[in-house]
């Protein structure tokens, strides 16, 4: 968007455009660079430590704010860069992060074909898989949402009590 | 100084010498020109960076841009009838011009630093090991910030490069010097060692009185040198350049010292 | 007839009376610049994003103080080139070492010398030699290697 405003600012004429959103920008002389003048672009930086698999640790600058950055796939653990050593396992980077927590605990909930797996393999359990559902989707309470939202969430509770849902009484 | 020298008779040994190297694992020491020079120029540039944008990586609104702001420094902005010792501040951007910007990246130190965690802080191994504090110079975990060569005491007492006879006798066939070398380590320092061969080229060779010896380099890659008996080599040791130059002869130390790491 | 007349004449007295004052709560009266406003939020876009407002002052040195930057560029690039003709001094040496140990192989075994000076196709750098890195690893070296066919 804002390079079609930039192009619009500097075409020439100005009058030719007919959009919905007509904006016609004042045209306005550019400010001349004078010979030595021209100062480069230094962007901010900061410095990130980067720890590789295997532990060691190199400093490098980033622009994105971040001082730490942790590599759980790279060279080090890699069986193609280290053929000498034995027993070397593809390592999968999204292991141990939240959403592989997340779907550690309700993965079995959202995927269909395991639990159809699930169902053809074992008869006997097919009451209890039935069953299942219930019980995790109550356990994904307020808490969840909130450590998925944020580490140091707090949940706020104003008021006295918290609206329940009441059966009718018939 | 010239490596040029007269070429030796004919009727010498022949012997086949490995310059065994480890690289070095971690970056070398900065003096103290480098590290204040470079302390000079991250100033300079840090001085000279434009604002950071912090309205470009956090959303307004969001819980990350509240955490980040909640930890930033304020700045001193200009205000009338006010006298500022260190010049009238000009702020833009929440940035005082015409000083370095300093911004605290907010940390989530409340989660707890077990060794599974992928979140946890990045702490640092020490760059000197124990190999170090115990000065144990057969260990390959020494002086990391420098390159190791391989040197072993032969049966006279003196340190030298390993090195091996070449058989060329032989009819069908002769061994190259790069595969006696390796073959050689391999009978003095064990099977399991991988090692890389930079070329079949000699780098170097050694003329002594009765025999000649041939250069071969290379690097260790994997594995260990365990000394296997002790009839031909007594010891070895993993030194860098400088202890290399303190063990062996000063005459064998300048044949050789051109084609040892710097660093 | 009257009536309807007399009703026609007050309407008109009416529309005479009642002044045709058309105030709007909040317009602004003072343009700024002639611009219209949509314009003008685009303008203010384009100059807080604009690289000027981002930038630091200039660094303004004293006459002194650039006599300090330049002597400690100047000794800086003294210091690399003396670094630089060392390493070119040492390979130099490795050069004419191993230009001496062919021609002397070359006299004494011209097998071996036949032997060493075969190309080697396709041979390259093992990935495991690594660039160092700032600290080292957690296992520093990997001592369990066992010989492979």
């Amino acid at each position: 968007m804002l390079r079609t405003l930039i192009a619009k600012r500097f075409a020439s004429g100005g009058t030719a455009y007919h959009g919905v959103n007509q904006v016609s920008l004042p045209k306005r002389p550019l400010r001349k660079i004078r010979l030595g003048k021209a100062r480069p672009a230094i962007y901010h930086q900061f410095e990130v430590q980067v720890e590789l698999s295997d532990g060691s640790v190199i400093t490098r600058r980033s622009q994105f704010p971040k001082n730490e950055i942790r590599l759980i796939q790279d060279q080090r653990n890699c069986p193609l860069w280290n053929q000498s050593r034995d027993g070397m396992v593809m390592t999968d980077a999204n292991s141990s992060g939240r959403v592989d927590k997340f779907k550690q605990k309700y993965g079995s909930v959202y995927s269909l074909q395991e639990q159809a797996a699930e169902s053809t393999g074992k008869k006997e359990a097919l009451s209890e898989t039935q069953e299942e559902p219930e019980a995790t989707a109550d356990d994904f309470g307020m808490d969840d949402y909130l450590t998925l939202l944020n580490t140091n969430a707090q949940q706020v509770q104003k008021g006295g009590k918290m609206a329940t849902k009441k059966k009718d009484k018939k | 100084m010239s490596v040029k020298a007269a070429v030796s008779s004919i009727s010498k040994t022949i012997n086949a010498g490995l310059v065994l190297s480890r690289i070095p694992i971690i970056t070398p020491e900065l003096n103290a020109l480098e590290s204040k020079y470079y302390q000079y120029q991250t100033e300079l540039e840090r001085r000279l960076m434009w604002t950071f944008p912090s309205y470009f990586y956090f959303k307004k609104g969001t819980l990350a841009e509240r955490r980040f702001q909640s930890v930033q420094k304020g700045v001193i902005s200009k205000q009338p009838g006010v006298w500022f010792p260190q010049g009238v501040p000009d702020v833009k951007h929440n940035r005082e011009r015409s000083k370095k910007q300093e911004v605290v990246l907010p940390t989530d130190s409340s989660e707890g630093s077990n060794k599974s965690d992928v979140s946890r802080p990045i702490v640092p191994n020490s760059r000197t090991t124990k190999a170090d504090e115990s000065n144990d110079i057969t260990s390959l975990e020494r002086r990391l910030d420098r390159t190791l060569h391989l040197l072993v005491k032969d049966v006279n007492g003196k340190w030298i490069l390993p090195s091996f006879p070449v058989n060329t006798e032989s009819t069908d066939g002769k061994k190259g010097l790069h595969e006696t070398a390796e073959t050689g380590l391999r009978t003095i320092g064990g099977e399991d060692i991988n090692t890389w061969t930079v070329s079949n080229v000699p780098v170097g060779v050694v003329q002594h009185e009765k025999d000649l010896q041939f250069l071969i380099k290379s690097h260790i890659v994997a594995g260990e040198f365990k000394l296997q008996d002790k009839k031909s080599v007594t010891e070895f040791a993993w030194l860098t350049k400088d202890e290399i130059k303190e063990k062996v002869d000063e005459k064998y130390y300048n044949s050789i010292q051109y084609l040892l790491a710097e660093q | 007839m009257l009536v309807s007349g007399v009703g026609a004449g007050r309407k008109n007295v009416l529309k005479a009376v009642q002044p045709t004052l058309n105030l709007v709560r909040g317009k602004r009266t003072k343009s700024k610049g002639g611009l219209n406003p949509q314009a003008q939020r685009i303008i203010t876009q384009l100059s807080v994003m604009s690289a000027s407002r981002k930038q630091p002052k200039l660094l303004k040195l004293s006459r002194e103080d650039l006599i300090k930057h330049d002597l400690i560029q100047a000794c800086w690039s003294q210091y690399q080139r003396e670094i630089r003709e060392k390493r070119t001094e040492m390979l130099k040496l490795q050069y004419e070492s191993i230009e001496q140990a062919m021609n002397i192989l070359e006299e004494v075994d011209p097998e071996l010398y036949e032997i060493a000076n075969a190309e080697e196709p396709g041979k390259r750098i093992p990935l495991e030699l690594r660039v160092p890195t700032q600290n080292p690893p957690n296992n520093v070296w990997y001592y369990d290697y066992k010989k492979k066919d």
